[in-house]
């Protein structure tokens, strides 16, 4: 079966500001894939490139085996999509919502929908502007996945909303998903949430993808180590392949490092250094080590690169 | 289409009931009469007014709205074409716009018994004339929806929004009242503009939809073109108008340093201007240097007599602005019938018969800038004039005796009706020995006042009719012979007449001519004093920043052509009219041609196609300074940049990758 989503090479910018640089991976078939970064670093501009809303300068996107920037009006209720701050018309009651739904949207089915919003106890008569963002994140969800859509993209579902509402939000996304099987292309910022769902992660860096990789062998592959050298400070560790971040605390260094056998433990161990025992980083750190920087981090990614 | 058509439903309804209810109150205010029976000057364009705004309001809202409430996407992403998603929004603004064109209109036709019993007398076929100069808010509509799907910023949709309703009602303005007093030729070629004109609009909005909104891109094909020839002629017309209406001012400003000509008793003719202090006046000489205080001919203590005549320039400047004068858009809502013109030829009046009421309705209508507008004078039927549609000498004798009277030339009679008097009346005043009213006459005659510092003329204006025969003047209760020293000329003499024989813009030359066109005086009149030049200079500057295509019709243009329109105003510049001043359209082109070469230039290293840089140089040759503006807001920068490769040595690496 075809990739549903595939991005290949994509570069756009704005005005001199170059958002995606090159922009290339894909999703497979009943995947959810979390398209992480930090604000600004594209993960909008590619869901709305993705959807044909914006054009990419260079490069090309398909969904569904669809250029899109050719997505015939058809196509699009195979799609279901979120936007950012859950964009729905405030000025309609929720029962006019879904009968503007369903008059625009072919496949949409009334009856699940209604049945939704009752198990979600949304108000079936007050207007949309009225509701709280947590009743209108539901609502959209609801939208976007009662026509059966054969790929879902959320740009950053569970954005404004407080713990409880994400949990639920989260807890109704997976409900609503599990007997679909549909793809999911999904942007966010609550790496806790994606840990919960995702299958794999994409994370954004410079308008380019520097992580590809399903969670299971981001868990496997990518280890946490203290490393200290008997107590002297200032001595930094040698540069060895696998070493994503080298983060000073202590007397010595939090290193991140990727695919660490016995061989490259040992050139760490060089001399009297010491490295604790391995653990496994949360998202969130792994986040935090790829997209945040400083010199010490450049120069040893840098070496890194080099070798 | 229903449910497209339901998320809309709020917003449509309050336009819907803002634009039906507002000239619906408009209409009842004014009165049955004054809308279907004898339209005044202000009910209908002040209705047109809330139309045009209106619908300039629905345009913009309607392209922006869900832009503003960023619904645009949600809207996008479902199975319906955003063709069809702009059709539908489109055609309900229109539909609503043709609602609120009819709706009022056709109430007060339905339910004349609500305004008035008059309904008889009522000229419905006038429905059409309000329907067809309403056809402007289809076109304000057009153009506001249009520049709120342009793809530029917020600031420039405004300006070129601005930029296209002014340059729509200027341009077809201009065209329309150049038919003069052929009414329907105009309101038809009103109806077809303005309607060509929003099916233009509406494409250009389309293209500009359809390609989306996207600053980084510039837009391409049809839309591309369609979309700079249109708001450019917008530009182009609004910035000649303003350059005409600052350059007007200008030229007042010159002309009110002229000095005047006098007319003295005994026939010769002075130059006078007021002294700098403002406190007298002085005499000058062809040079327009003073040569000494300025003596009125007349004795204190004078009174009614025809002493010097002033002929004050501005009155000369008057006659050539007249000419130019913007001959504002109500002149296009009436038309045809006789009672129209008597809407808009100041001091007319029409009578009515109300069977109904037994009284006689009594129309008149003030000058065309006389603020108030007509009125209706309700009469009794007794003594009451035959109901006529006519034009008359509507007049009123001031002073101690403040009457108001008609005088109506066709069958020579005269009428008072009340004004301050406390009651309705409509008389005939006769004249002495049963002459028949030629004419109204006023006469100014200056009055000696000893003031503390010295002695001061005030000028006091006569009121007389002229008949067949005689002069008469009102004593308060009737008509008399005036006396015999006012020596005014019988009807049937030709007075000498004061003539502009040379209307250039900034130098003038005036005449007095005899009843046999022999030049009594002349004088030509030239920019002397360096204010007066720094003026000039500002003029003629202002007229190279003018459209090189507008410049080139004005200067091939024949200046005996009658120009008494708001098209010459804005369009034909009077300082190059008829072969004139020829190195002015001379460095107006050169000007261009330079900017045609730096716009071509720029686009070039922009990167633009050979074929745009063409058409940008060929329509900034035409356009002028205003157009090369709208290459620069439309073809930014921004929109020709190419996203640069990224090498691999400065591309962030794939850190992590799962093999699948």
């Amino acid at each position: 079966m075809s990739r549903p989503i595939v991005f290949d090479n994509v570069y756009r910018h704005f005005g001199e500001l170059d958002v995606l640089r090159g922009l290339t991976f894909d999703v497979r078939p009943g995947e959810v894939f979390a398209l992480l970064g930090r604000n600004g670093s594209g993960k909008t501009t590619a869901l709305r490139i993705l959807l044909g809303f914006l054009a990419p300068m260079r490069g090309t996107a398909r969904i569904l085996g669809v250029d899109s920037q050719a997505i015939a009006p058809v196509d699009r209720d195979r799609i279901g999509y979120i936007s950012e701050g859950h964009r729905l018309y405030a000025s309609m009651r929720v029962k006019d919502a879904v009968s503007f739904e369903s008059d625009t949207r072919p496949r949409f089915r009334r009856s699940y929908a209604e049945a939704a919003i009752k198990r979600c106890g949304l108000p079936i008569d007050k207007h949309i502007g009225l509701l709280s963002r947590g009743q209108r994140a539901q609502l959209s969800l609801i939208f976007a996945v009662a026509a059966e859509p054969e790929v879902v993209i959320f740009d950053d579902p569970a954005m404004g909303l407080d713990v409880v509402m994400r949990r639920e939000f989260l807890d109704a996304m997976i409900d609503l998903l599990s007997d679909q099987g549909c793809s999911v292309l999904f942007s966010s910022h609550i790496l806790t949430d994606v840990e919960r769902i995702a299958d794999r992660v994409g994370i954004l860096d410079q308008g380019r993808l520097v992580v590809d990789a399903t969670m299971v062998d981001l868990r496997k592959r990518v280890q946490k180590r203290h490393w200290n050298r008997d107590g002297e400070m200032g001595r930094i560790p040698p540069t060895v392949d696998g070493l994503l971040r080298a983060r000073p605390r202590r007397q010595g260094f939090d290193l991140t490092l990727l695919d660490f056998d016995g061989e490259r433990e040992a050139a760490l161990l060089n001399g009297s250094a010491t490295l604790s025992d391995p653990a496994v980083p949360t998202l969130e750190e792994l986040f935090l080590d790829i997209t945040t920087r400083n010199d010490k981090t450049e120069s040893l990614l840098r070496n890194r690169e080099s070798q | 289409m229903k449910a497209l058509l339901k998320k809309d439903a709020n917003w449509l309804l309050f336009f819907l009931t803002f634009g039906t209810a507002v000239p619906l109150c408009i209409f009842q205010e004014a009165g049955f009469e004054k809308v279907w029976i004898n339209p005044d000057m202000r009910t209908f364009p002040d209705v047109m007014t809330v139309w045009w705004i209106s619908a300039i309001a629905l345009g913009a809202f309607g392209a922006i709205r869900d832009e503003l409430t960023r619904t645009d996407e949600y809207l996008r992403h479902r199975p319906v074409s955003r063709a069809k998603i702009f059709c539908v929004k489109v055609g309900a603004c229109l539909a609503l716009v043709a609602i609120w064109l009819a709706a009022p209109l056709i109430f007060q036709m339905l339910f004349p018994g609500l305004w008035d019993q008059n309904a008889s007398i009522a000229r419905w076929g006038r429905f059409w004339t309000y329907l067809g100069a309403g056809t402007l808010a289809f076109s304000g509509f057009g153009a506001a929806f249009c520049a709120g799907s342009l793809r530029v910023g917020w600031i420039w949709r405004i300006v070129i929004g601005g930029a296209l309703e002014f340059g729509l009602f200027v341009g077809i303005t201009n065209l329309a009242v150049s038919f003069g007093d052929q009414w329907a030729s105009a309101l038809w070629l009103h109806v077809i503009l303005h309607l060509g004109l929003t099916a233009l609009f509406l494409v250009i909005a389309y293209g500009n939809y359809i390609q989306g909104r996207d600053p980084d891109r510039s837009l391409t094909g049809k839309t591309h073109w369609l979309t700079a020839i249109a708001v450019g002629l917008g530009l182009m017309l609004t910035s000649g108008h303003s350059i005409s209406l600052t350059q007007d001012e200008l030229r007042t400003s010159i002309f009110g340093d002229y000095p005047w000509i006098v007319e003295m008793p005994d026939g010769e003719f002075r130059l006078v201007k007021t002294s700098k202090n403002g406190q007298g006046y002085l005499e000058c000489d062809a040079d327009h240097q003073p040569t000494g205080p300025f003596q009125y001919p007349e004795t204190s203590g004078t009174r009614n007599r025809h002493c010097a005549q002033w002929w004050p320039f501005r009155a000369g400047w008057d006659e050539i602005r007249q000419r130019f004068r913007p001959v504002w858009h109500r002149k296009l809502f009436n038309f045809g019938d006789s009672w129209d013109r008597v809407a808009f030829f100041g001091g007319h009046v029409t009578c009515y018969l109300n069977r109904s009421t037994g009284t006689v309705h009594l129309f008149r209508t003030s000058a065309p800038g006389n603020e108030g507008g007509p009125s209706v004078v309700t009469v009794p039927k007794e003594n009451s004039k035959e109901p006529f549609s006519r034009d008359v000498e509507d007049f009123r004798i001031r002073g101690n005796h403040h009457v108001a009277m008609i005088g109506d030339r066709s069958d020579g009679t005269i009428w008072r009706y009340h004004i301050r008097e406390g009651k309705d009346r409509f008389e005939r005043l006769p004249l002495p020995d049963n002459d028949r009213f030629r004419e109204v006459v006023v006469l100014s005659s200056t009055e000696a006042q000893i003031v503390k510092d010295g002695q001061t003329y005030e000028a006091v204006n006569r009121t007389y009719v002229k008949g067949e025969r005689g002069v008469y003047s009102w004593n308060g209760t009737a008509f008399e012979n005036a006396p015999e020293e006012l020596k005014i000329e019988p009807a049937g003499v030709e007075k000498p007449a004061f003539v502009v024989a040379q209307t250039d813009p900034i130098a003038p030359a005036v005449e007095y001519r005899d009843s046999d066109g022999k030049a009594l005086f002349a004088h030509e009149y030239r920019l002397h004093d360096t204010h007066q030049k720094c003026k000039g200079f500002c003029v003629y500057a202002l007229s190279v920043l003018r459209a090189p295509l507008f410049q080139v019709a004005s200067f091939i243009q024949n200046p005996s052509i009658p120009r008494m329109t708001f098209c010459h105003a804005d369009l034909v510049d009077p300082l190059i009219s008829g072969q004139k001043r020829m190195w002015l359209p001379a460095a107006n082109l050169l000007f261009a041609l330079v900017l045609a070469v730096f716009t071509a230039r720029r686009l070039a290293r922009l990167g633009a196609s050979r074929g745009r840089c063409l058409f940008w140089a060929a329509f900034v040759l035409v356009g002028g300074v205003m157009v090369a503006v709208l290459c620069f807001v439309l073809e930014t920068r921004r929109a020709y940049r190419v996203s640069p490769v990224v090498e691999a040595e400065t591309a962030p690496a794939m850190l992590i990758h799962s093999k699948v």
